[in-house]
C-alpha cells in the first residue's frame, strides 16, 4: 500500500453507474455510513432506494456516493439532516452554474 | 519538520477564547470544506483546519502547544519533537462538533502533529465484522482529449495510513476510461486506505472536472465549436474542413446561414452509448480592412440589396 508503483501498473478507472444493486447492510458496509444515518438520510428524501421496506432496499454506486457526501455534511458542518436534500440540491444548482460559467469563459479565445 | 502556526491557520489571535476558536472553526470549515469548495487546494486546507483545530480545540493539547511557543517556537522553523514524557495528552479523537463523529475523511494530520501529540488514536467502530479500509476522494482535472480516448494519468496522492495518522504521500499510476464526462466519478478498487484484509481495502474515487480547451467546450457528451465565418461563406454556403476529437470533419455550411445558428454533427462529440453530438456553432466573422476595390464592391453589394437588418425595430426617426 504505502509502496510506490512504478510505471506500466497502471490502475483501471472503472466509470461509477447507476445500476450496481446493494443491500442497506452492504450499503452501510461499503460506504462507512451507519445503518441508522442511511435509514434517516432515505426518510428525508437524500436517496429514494427501491423497494418497499428497510430490508428490500437496494442502493446503487451512486447513491452510495450521495449517502457517503450527505454524511460528511453532517458530520463534518453539522448540517442538519433534514435540511439535507436543500444542501444537496443547493450544492449540486451552485456546482451546475459554475460549469456554465467556467465553460462560456473557457470557450472565450485570447 | 516546520513548526506549524495553528493560530493563523485558523485565523484566531493567540488568545482567544475556547468560543471564539470554535466559532472560527465552524467559519472556516464550511468555507473550505471539500463538499462545498471545489478549488482544488480545499481538501489539503480543510485536513490542515481540521488539525489545528483538533490541537487548539482541546485544553490540555492548547496547554502543550502554548507551551512550546512560549518556548519561543515560530511558524517555519525546523522543530524537534519533545521526549515522549512532553506529549500532551487529551480526548484522543473528537470529532470536530458536538457529538464525537469519527473524524474527516482525509486524515491527513501531520508529522508536526504526531509529533506533538502522539499518533492518533484508530476510529470508532462503524459495523460489527472485520475492520473495511475508508474510500478515499479526489478531483482530478483531464483534458478533453482524455475524455475522448481515455487515457493514463501518474498521480501524486496524499492518503493517511489508517491507524498511525501518518501522511503517506502516494504516487500511482490510474487508467483513465475513454468517455468521461464533466462531473463523472471514477472509482479505483482496493485503492482506498487498507482494510483489515486486501479484499476489505476502501476504493478510491475519482471525481473527472474537464480542463477547459483551447476550441471545445463540452457540455455532457456534446462538444460545441464556434465556427468564424466571412460574410460570403454564410451567404453563399461553404463546405468547410472542422476540428472534431477524432479528426477534421467535413461540412456543408448551407447557403444562407445566420449567425449563432448550430450544425449538428451527429456522434462527433464525447463517446458514450449513445455517443454525444459535436455542436458547430456558425459565427458570422467580418473581414479587417477593406481594398479600395473590396469597398467599391460592398457599396454596390448595399445598393443592390434591399435588406433592413432593423425592420423589426419599427420606423426610425
Amino acid at each position: 500500500m504505502s509502496a510506490d508503483q512504478g510505471p506500466g501498473e497502471a490502475q483501471a478507472g472503472e466509470v461509477v453507474v447507476g445500476s450496481t444493486r446493494y443491500t442497506l447492510v452492504e450499503a452501510s458496509r461499503l460506504s462507512g455510513v451507519q445503518r441508522e444515518v442511511i435509514v434517516s438520510l432515505v426518510s428525508v428524501g437524500v436517496i429514494v432506494p427501491r423497494g418497499p421496506a428497510p430490508e428490500s432496499w437496494v442502493f446503487s454506486d451512486l447513491e452510495l456516493l450521495q449517502l457517503q457526501r450527505a454524511w460528511r455534511l453532517h458530520r463534518d458542518l453539522a448540517v442538519a439532516l433534514d435540511s439535507m436534500p436543500l444542501v444537496l440540491d443547493l450544492l449540486d444548482e451552485v456546482e451546475r452554474l459554475r460549469r456554465l460559467v467556467r465553460r462560456e469563459q473557457g470557450g472565450v479565445q485570447e | 519538520m516546520k513548526f506549524k502556526d495553528y493560530y493563523k491557520i485558523m485565523g484566531v489571535a493567540p488568545d482567544a477564547s475556547p468560543d471564539q476558536i470554535k466559532t472560527a472553526y465552524r467559519a472556516l470549515a464550511r468555507k473550505l470544506h471539500p463538499d462545498v469548495n471545489k478549488a482544488k487546494d480545499a481538501q489539503a486546507r480543510f485536513s490542515e483546519l481540521g488539525e489545528a483545530y483538533e490541537a487548539l480545540g482541546d485544553a490540555p493539547k492548547r496547554a502543550s502547544y502554548d507551551e512550546l511557543r512560549a518556548q519561543g517556537w515560530r511558524e517555519g522553523q525546523e522543530f524537534h519533537a519533545p521526549p515522549q514524557g512532553a506529549r500532551a495528552g487529551g480526548d484522543p479523537r473528537r470529532g470536530p462538533f458536538a457529538g464525537g463523529g469519527d473524524g474527516m475523511d482525509a486524515d491527513q494530520f501531520s508529522d508536526f502533529f504526531s509529533s506533538l501529540f502522539g499518533q492518533r488514536a484508530g476510529r470508532g467502530r462503524r459495523e460489527a465484522g472485520p475492520q473495511r479500509g475508508e474510500d478515499i476522494h479526489h478531483r482530478i482535472e483531464i483534458t478533453l482529449e482524455e475524455a475522448y480516448a481515455g487515457g493514463e494519468r501518474q498521480l501524486q496522492l496524499q492518503l493517511p495510513s489508517d491507524e498511525h495518522g501518518q501522511t503517506v504521500r502516494r504516487s500511482l499510476r490510474v487508467t483513465i476510461p475513454k468517455g468521461l464526462v464533466e462531473g463523472e466519478v471514477f472509482r479505483l478498487r482496493g485503492q482506498g486506505t487498507p482494510g483489515a484484509t486486501p479484499d476489505l481495502n476502501g476504493n478510491l474515487y475519482l471525481e473527472a472536472t474537464i480542463a477547459p480547451h483551447r476550441l471545445f467546450t463540452a457540455d455532457g457528451r456534446t462538444v460545441t465549436l464556434d465556427l468564424p465565418l466571412a460574410p460570403w461563406e454564410a451567404v453563399l454556403g461553404a463546405q468547410v474542413s472542422v476540428p472534431t476529437l477524432g479528426g477534421p470533419a467535413q461540412v456543408t455550411v448551407p447557403a444562407g446561414s445566420k449567425d449563432g445558428q448550430i450544425l449538428r454533427l451527429r456522434g462527433r462529440g464525447l463517446p458514450g452509448t449513445p455517443p454525444g453530438d459535436q455542436h458547430v456553432r456558425l459565427r458570422l466573422t467580418v473581414p479587417p480592412g477593406a481594398s479600395a476595390k473590396a469597398e467599391e464592391l460592398w457599396r454596390e453589394l448595399a445598393k443592390e440589396s434591399a435588406y433592413d437588418p432593423r425592420s423589426h425595430l419599427g420606423s426610425q426617426p
